[in-house]
């Protein structure tokens, strides 16, 4: 663990040079990713315009849940870009055979390897849409209500992660689940929408199945109708928890029966 | 002379048809992909309709809303023109340099291979997936207001989206001989055409004014245009001045792409040797 520590700061600046030789694209992708989640704000707004709200939703509310719902997106997006590659090549390509023979984690190894600089940009566009809305939400702010969505930021994370690493690793099988993958991913796009009025199988699978909704979209719930927001935080805990373990697990049942497909 | 021009870029679209119906996987692709995009977006449109004072959100009932939502995502893949990527690919791995040795014009090339994608794709997945979207819309949900002319200029409509995309595409594609950002600059075209055509807001859920620019502007025929014909939206004279800036803008766009592409290829020239 020490070890992996020690090299990990080496990745980073690894990632970060190979990222510089070609300045102006890499401002140039920092940009577009901005720019993708100004226009999805937009696309909020123009929707939500069409009506005056929906129940406790307005566009200050969900501009915050928003904002919300990019923090945890973006820092799984900074750590963890390589496993959609895992996903949609590396195993049918055989490329985890480099990692296998090293002694060190092979999953630290290859998550490591990127560090997505690009999604930078997307945790700056979350954390400010997230602190211009805030106060504008209805919420009566205290320390712990704060604290509580800090935490829940924080352990979102680990369920994104989870998730990600959880069906990329069903590759080890599939060979390419990329496609079924970007599926289940792409429900977090709609935890930034009323989960709740979306009708109860929606709700169900966003809560319980593939938690995106119970760990973005119901801690800012809480806040905006004033319920115990340390609730949110304990479920997005048991949440982290079971999908880091589960996640893993597939990984090294994975990782055993990896066979390469030759060089 | 004239025919001889015409006969060698259709083998392009002959080898677009063969290359979609390789394919063919697309529409299993589709179902899993846009069908789970346009049930939750579906949802979404339920859940504000239950909330709306007024049946109608933008001109449009919650059954034409649907429809609309299925019938941007059908078009977005039925139009979606592989110009972008073929430039990218030629150019990271060279074979840009091949390209232009041969005696065809390479933007009239992948046009054509485009026009060739999209006859596949019309029966392998554009039929299947809209007949079924139409009548799940209409039987399951009461739909109606469609009638056979609108299926009729529906077909036109979809045609110019097509030859506007692929041109945005091949203007887009310009650029990547100038950056090492495929991806970035894909993502950004797919982003701003999608969001500036209305396929993911209806245009008139957009302001006024915004909506009164867009009209002159070449998105609105690339998603808008052909559901609003398709749903019997536009009347008569609305469809024509619809298709009449449909086409001035593929010429105009045509011509820019020609004289760019004319000096990004001088500058490919001098670096490339």
């Amino acid at each position: 663990m020490l070890k992996e520590l020690k090299l990990y700061p080496k990745y980073v600046s690894m990632s970060l040079r190979s990222s510089l030789s070609y300045k102006a694209d890499f401002i140039l992708q920092i940009i577009c990713f901005v720019f993708n989640e100004a226009i999805s704000l937009c696309t909020v707004y123009f929707i939500v315009g069409a009506v005056p709200s929906i129940g406790i939703w307005t566009f200050n509310t969900l501009a915050m849940l928003f904002g919300f719902t990019l923090i945890p997106k973006a820092i799984d997006h900074i750590f963890t870009d390589e496993l959609w590659l895992l996903a949609y090549r590396a195993i049918r390509n055989g490329e985890l055979d480099a990692y296998l023979t090293r002694p060190i984690n092979p999953l630290f190894q290859y998550v490591a390897k990127t560090f997505k600089w690009d999604g930078l940009g997307e945790l700056v566009v979350g954390i400010v849409v997230l602190c211009v809305f805030a106060p504008q939400a209805g919420i009566s702010w205290t320390f712990s209500g704060a604290a509580g969505l800090i935490m829940c930021a924080f352990l979102g994370v680990f369920s994104f992660t989870g998730i990600k690493l959880l069906f990329a690793s069903l590759a080890f099988w599939f060979k390419n689940i990329g496609i079924f993958l970007n599926m289940v991913y792409g429900l977090s796009n709609y935890a930034k929408y009323p989960v709740r009025q979306m009708g109860k199988a929606f709700f169900s699978i966003m809560f319980y199945v593939i938690p995106f909704g119970l760990v973005l979209y119901y801690p800012v719930e809480c806040l905006i109708t004033g319920n115990n927001i340390w609730f949110a935080v304990l479920y997005s805990a048991i949440a982290a928890i079971i999908l880091s373990a589960l996640s893993l697990t597939v990984w090294h049942l994975g990782i055993r029966r990896y066979e390469s497909s030759g060089n | 002379m004239i025919l001889n021009r015409i006969k060698k870029y259709l083998i392009f679209v002959k080898s677009g048809v063969q290359t979609s119906i390789a394919y063919r996987a697309l529409v299993f692709f589709f179902i899993i992909g846009g069908l789970v995009e346009i049930v939750l977006m579906g949802l979404l449109w339920w859940a504000i309709y239950n909330f709306s004072p007024e049946p109608e959100i933008g001109g449009l009932k919650f059954p034409q809303m649907l429809m609309y939502v299925i019938l941007s995502s059908a078009i977005a893949e039925w139009t979606y023109s592989e110009t972008f990527n073929s430039i990218a690919h030629d150019i990271r791995d060279g074979m840009i340099g091949m390209r232009l040795m041969k005696p065809v014009n390479y933007r009239a090339q992948l046009c054509f291979t485009t026009i060739g994608n999209f006859l596949g794709k019309t029966v392998l997945f554009a039929l299947p997936v809209l007949t079924a979207g139409t009548l799940v819309a209409v039987f399951g949900f009461g739909l109606d207001g469609i009638e056979w002319y609108n299926l009729l200029l529906f077909l036109p409509a979809v045609f110019f989206a097509l030859l506007l995309e692929d041109t945005i595409a091949f203007l887009f594609g310009q650029l990547t001989f100038k950056t090492q950002m495929p991806f970035g600059l894909n993502m950004l075209k797919g982003i701003l055409v999608g969001f500036l055509s209305g396929a993911f807001v209806p245009l008139a859920l957009f302001p006024e004014w915004a909506q009164t620019v867009l009209a002159y502007t070449p998105f609105p025929s690339i998603t808008s245009t052909p559901v609003l014909i398709f749903l019997g939206r536009l009347s008569g004279i609305e469809i024509l001045k619809a298709f009449g800036i449909a086409v001035g803008w593929i010429v105009i766009l045509n011509i820019i792409a020609q004289l760019w592409y004319k000096a990004t290829v001088r500058h490919v020239v001098v670096f490339g040797g």
